[in-house]
């Protein structure tokens, strides 16, 4: 992701410089980075970056997503979701794959993949147990 | 059949030569045609309007990005293909649609290798290149969607249908325009730029409480806000060169 030497298609297609502020609905489909301040909802199908001072007042949604500055807002990434050790987030995380690094702060819950859910012994099967009162040894 | 608009620039004595040896070139190829000079005195639009109605096919513009400007301002809406011959400086356009200055173009001309090009409207005018303007009080809102306002100095905003950035070619995409805000921030030793590009199909600029001059590159034109852009896709045909850049 936004890496370079990859065969992918990772050029980003929208650029948001630290001068620029965004008020209302940002939806395109294509790789976004963002310097600057938006306000509202971010939403793409592909990757998402998200620099050190950027300010992000919004619900983000994306494929993948490196984040770097301040969030608030829910953030809903369907792949992988990577928390540099200056990202800010206030709402709630969810996401497939998350990398965390020392110093990201996160306020709000986290909720990943339900695929993955603990497997619970079932006991609707299992015959009753009869409990007996404990009858002291005879001595 | 071929129609050739020549700017007015053309009458200057040092454009004589090369127009000889486009005219001779022209016959060569069997695609010589009349020939309009334009001059201020002339009314471009009734010409133009005129010459199709007898059954012109091709008009071809010969002179600069200028030139081309403003008669594709008139034509866009005509059912002809557009040839370009660019003359003199300023050749910008002919540049990224791979045609060689002067005589050299006649063989594009002659190969006809036609492209859909999108055109620019800006309150009610067609663009080909870019417009530019300041972004100090500019609003812009796009698509209807999301506003677009700018912190402090120093942001230059070009919306570029066809252009040239950095000696890159930016070109229109599925129907969007290129919007590129270019920031300037000024320090003590040196300054520092960043760009931010976005895409949009539909852009409204508005002042804050003032108007502001948007400049169109190619017609070298100043309209003021309130301004409405809207990007018309393969709106006309174009003979292009093999060395295009886009």
């Amino acid at each position: 992701m936004f890496k370079e030497n990859t065969t992918e298609h990772n050029e980003p297609d929208t650029i948001i410089g630290p001068s620029v502020k965004v008020e209302g609905d940002f939806v395109t489909e294509g790789n976004i980075i963002v310097e600057g301040t938006i306000c509202g909802t971010i939403k793409t199908s592909k990757n998402l970056k998200i620099g050190t001072a950027s300010k992000i007042f919004a619900n983000t949604s994306a494929d993948n997503a490196i984040i770097s500055g301040e969030v608030q807002g829910n953030v809903n990434i369907t792949n992988k979701l990577e928390l540099t050790p200056t990202a800010k987030i206030f709402g709630d995380i969810r996401a497939t794959k998350l990398v965390i690094a020392e110093g990201a702060i996160i306020n709000g819950k986290c909720l990943m993949s339900d695929k993955a859910k603990s497997l619970k012994p079932d006991f609707s099967k299992q015959k009753r147990i009869e409990l007996r009162p404990i009858v002291p040894l005879e001595k | 059949m071929y129609h050739y608009f020549y700017d007015s620039f053309l009458n200057e004595k040092k454009y004589q030569p090369i127009l000889a040896k486009t005219e001779s070139r022209l016959m060569d190829l069997g695609i010589n045609g009349k020939i309009s000079k334009l001059s201020i005195l002339k009314d471009l639009d009734q010409i133009i309007i005129n010459e199709v109605k007898q059954g012109v096919k091709t008009v071809v513009i010969v002179g600069n990005d200028k030139t081309i400007g403003e008669i594709t301002n008139i034509i866009a809406d005509l059912d002809v293909t557009i040839g370009i011959i660019p003359i003199g400086e300023n050749n910008r356009i002919a540049r990224l649609l791979g045609i060689p200055e002067g005589d050299s173009a006649c063989d594009v001309l002659s190969a006809r290798i036609i492209q859909k090009m999108d055109l620019g409207l800006v309150n009610g005018s067609y663009f080909f290149t870019s417009l530019e303007f300041d972004g100090e009080s500019a609003n812009l809102n796009c698509d209807n969607n999301y506003f677009l306002s700018f912190d402090g100095k120093n942001n230059s905003i070009t919306i570029n249908n066809l252009s040239i950035a950095d000696s890159t070619p930016i070109k229109s995409n599925e129907g969007l325009f290129s919007i590129q805000i270019k920031h300037t921030q000024k320090g003590f030793f040196k300054s520092q730029t960043t760009n931010s590009f976005l895409k949009a199909q539909k852009i409204s600029i508005s002042g804050e409480g003032k108007s502001i001059p948007i400049f169109m590159t190619d017609e070298k034109k100043v309209i003021k806000t309130p301004a409405e852009v809207t990007i018309i896709p393969k709106k006309i045909d174009i003979i292009v060169g093999k060395s295009r850049l886009i």
